[in-house]
């Protein structure tokens, strides 16, 4: 194997494939905020905070293999949390609550990522 | 399979995870690498792929990884294929699953991409002198 040639290909297969996901982590950022309005204002609330796990989840493990280890962070951190207060059926806005700083913290490193720290 | 790099079947619903996994084993490993978006995908095209090793997702819609291995094992010829699981949740009791439904390995997300081949190639190896 070719090593000099395998890294030319790798490191700008990655960058590219890290700098697409930051553009979809904006996109996501906005549904969480748009889950937590529906949770605050009681609407199906239990169905929006199991989106929003599995929607943490899903993203928990691209963020961290592209390098990007506060953001894997944060969605692990939303993720645990919803998991936690669901199985112990807690109460909807308890669970928010909790949630919520995660979510607003994703927000504020998404837009350091995408636009440099402010 | 003789000296050849192992032919990896793939399966993850996710789009950003089978790109990075792609370019990692095909770039870094210098492994073959079929890719399925899902198990019933997986399960349709593994008599046409005849891959020497399972790499799952373990969380997908519609058929989960246990799932996808449990029937491949079905078809003729892929019942002792090396099964290697990726899962985001490392706990204890999830663990004790995947092994007992026929792991040759668990790797846990996120992963490192410029080790993974690595690992794979370790557990592929462990499982082929094992059997």
């Amino acid at each position: 194997m070719n090593e000099t040639k395998v890294d030319a290909r790798f490191s700008p297969g990655m960058e590219r494939i890290r700098l697409a996901f930051i553009e979809k982590l904006a996109g996501h950022a906005l549904t969480f905020v748009r889950l937590c309005r529906e949770i605050e204002a009681g609407q199906a609330p239990r169905d929006a905070l199991r989106e929003m796990q599995l929607l943490a989840h899903r993203m928990y493990g691209v963020a961290g293999s592209v390098g990007l280890p506060e953001v894997g962070e944060t969605l692990r951190q939303i993720e645990t949390k919803v998991q936690f207060g669901l199985r112990r059926n807690h109460d909807t806005q308890k669970i928010l609550r909790t949630v919520r700083p995660h979510v607003v913290n994703l927000g504020r490193i998404t837009q350091a990522y995408r636009y440099g720290p402010r | 399979m003789s000296n050849q790099a192992p032919v990896v079947l793939h399966v993850d619903d996710d789009e950003d995870i089978r790109e990075i996994v792609n370019l990692s084993l095909e770039t870094i490993g210098g492994l073959k690498v079929a890719q399925c978006v899902s198990g019933s995908d997986a399960l349709s095209k593994v008599a046409e792929i005849q891959p020497d090793l399972f790499l799952l997702d373990v969380m997908m819609p519609e058929m989960s990884g246990i799932e996808t291995l449990s029937r491949l094992r079905k078809i003729p010829g892929f019942e002792k294929t090396p099964a290697i699981f990726m899962t985001a949740k490392a706990r204890a009791d999830q663990s004790a699953a995947l092994w007992d439904a026929g792991a040759a390995g668990v790797i846990t997300k996120p992963f490192d991409p410029t080790s993974l081949p690595e690992q794979i190639v370790d557990i592929f190896a462990k499982a082929r002198a094992a059997s």
